[in-house]
């Protein structure tokens, strides 16, 4: 991802050497909200699959 | 190769003793390590409490192996326990792998009337003491019960009790039957390897419920400072939300393979809030010593507060000057900002480098955190 920097009032690509005062900024590429959902679904596929693997494993034969 | 510490337990009873014996053999000729108290443990020195030692045992060995027949075993009156029962219970509290068997016919006469009339007695005498019986007053109440099987131990019952509740599973032993150990190893060995690759998953669960449970914290905080009659409190809110933020490493990753450190930021020293009004993003609160202004331009390329909500997004800012990250939450007309150090060793350049690293490790630490902040920007607050 691209980072930017702004110095002297604009906003420019970071390329190059920066000065010490610059701001520099890079956004998330992913926003909280999908992180939370991409890692729910993550949770729930997971569960799902440790609790189908405890019952086979604790089943007696 | 470390190798499978299984602890022999049974009471010391006639019926029992071979069995002790040929499984203490045939575990230790399959490759295993066996402790059993004849064989293998004590004597020890005069003065030694052989139960400290046998409940040491327990705790060192990987597996605890339970033989139950029809003697109950010694009684320590003073802990209204047996030895056996002792030693099961310290392998039930340290979470080993129980293996329990018990005599067919005592099984059969326990799950066969036993285990209801123990079950409804124990309802009832709590109904009436509010406590339950000792285990002394539920033995003589077992022997008053006519058709009990006489020759049979009571407190064998109050110890299958105890394991039932437990949900501990029993196994038939039919004295005289030899227990084909390979097969009962193999079949654990099976049921071992299917869970061992669950490791991943598990811990992973684990971290998801932590971060879950900081983010229910932090909502439990904060609820206490929305109800006030005087208004909103924003610098308890962000006292509340800077807290929450910790330091923490900075980890470039490679895939599921690995992750390298990079570098390290320390805890929020300081958070500000601004919120968008009349073209411009007006000072609203601040929490501990951080740099503020009444308000900002909205075309003011210079702050991280008006980028971010120019930008609609999440963001990390960086100034090498100041050694410091910005991370700019933005969400509906407010732009929450908590300042980070960062550690001497962050750059400019190196954090073009690592700007993907930054922000995970910073934004991404914890998502349940970020978007119940935002929940509370968006919705409490507006």
């Amino acid at each position: 991802m691209s980072v930017y920097v702004s110095k002297n009032g604009k906003i420019s690509l970071a390329i190059g050497e920066q000065p010490k005062d610059a701001l520099l900024f890079a956004p998330s590429k992913k926003s909280s909200a999908e992180l939370v959902h991409e890692d729910l679904s993550a949770w729930k596929l997971t569960n799902s699959f440790i609790q189908e693997r405890f019952a086979k494993a604790t089943q007696r034969q | 190769m470390a190798k499978a510490k299984i602890f022999i337990s049974s009471v010391n009873e006639d019926g029992l003793k071979r069995l002790r014996k040929e499984a203490f053999s045939e575990l230790r000729a399959l490759g295993h390590e066996p402790m059993m108290w004849e064989e293998n443990l004590g004597p020890w020195p005069a003065g030694t409490d052989p139960v400290v030692k046998c409940l040491e045992a327990v705790d060192e060995a990987d597996i605890f192996l339970l033989f139950v027949g029809q003697r109950g075993g010694t009684y320590y009156k003073n802990v209204q326990r047996t030895v056996t029962h002792m030693e099961f219970i310290k392998a039930y509290d340290k979470g080993k792998t129980i293996l329990i068997f018990v005599d067919t016919n005592v099984k059969a006469a326990f799950f066969g009337g036993i285990k209801r009339w123990m079950d409804e007695f124990l309802e009832q005498y709590i109904d009436e003491s509010n406590h339950p019986p000792s285990p002394d007053a539920m033995m003589s109440a077992l022997k008053q019960i006519p058709g009990i099987p006489g020759h049979i131990d009571p407190y064998v019952w109050f110890l299958l009790h105890d394991l039932s509740i437990r949900n501990v599973y029993l196994d038939d032993l039919s004295l005289g039957v030899t227990i084909d150990w390979k097969s009962y190893f193999s079949d654990l060995l099976r049921r071992g390897s299917m869970l061992l690759p669950l490791q991943y998953s598990i811990i992973e669960n684990g971290k998801r419920l932590e971060q879950s449970e900081e983010a229910f914290r932090l909502l439990s905080e904060l609820s206490a400072f929305m109800q006030t009659s005087e208004g909103i409190d924003y610098e308890a809110i962000l006292k509340a939300i800077m807290h929450k933020m910790g330091g923490g490493i900075i980890e470039q990753r490679y895939g599921q393979y690995m992750a390298e450190t990079i570098g390290s930021y320390k805890a929020c020293i300081g958070a500000t809030l601004y919120v968008h009004e009349n073209e411009k993003m007006k000072f609203v609160a601040k929490y501990a010593d951080v740099a503020w202004n009444r308000s900002f331009r909205l075309d003011d390329k210079s702050s991280y507060v008006a980028l971010t909500f120019h930008l609609d997004k999440d963001t990390v800012h960086y100034t090498q000057a100041k050694q410091m990250f910005y991370c700019c939450f933005k969400y509906g007309s407010f732009v929450l900002t908590l300042h980070f150090p960062a550690d001497p060793d962050w750059d400019n350049r190196k954090y073009v480098l690592y700007q993907e690293s930054v922000n995970d490790a910073i934004i991404n630490k914890n998502p349940y955190l970020v978007v119940l902040i935002k929940t509370i920007l968006g919705g409490y607050l507006r």
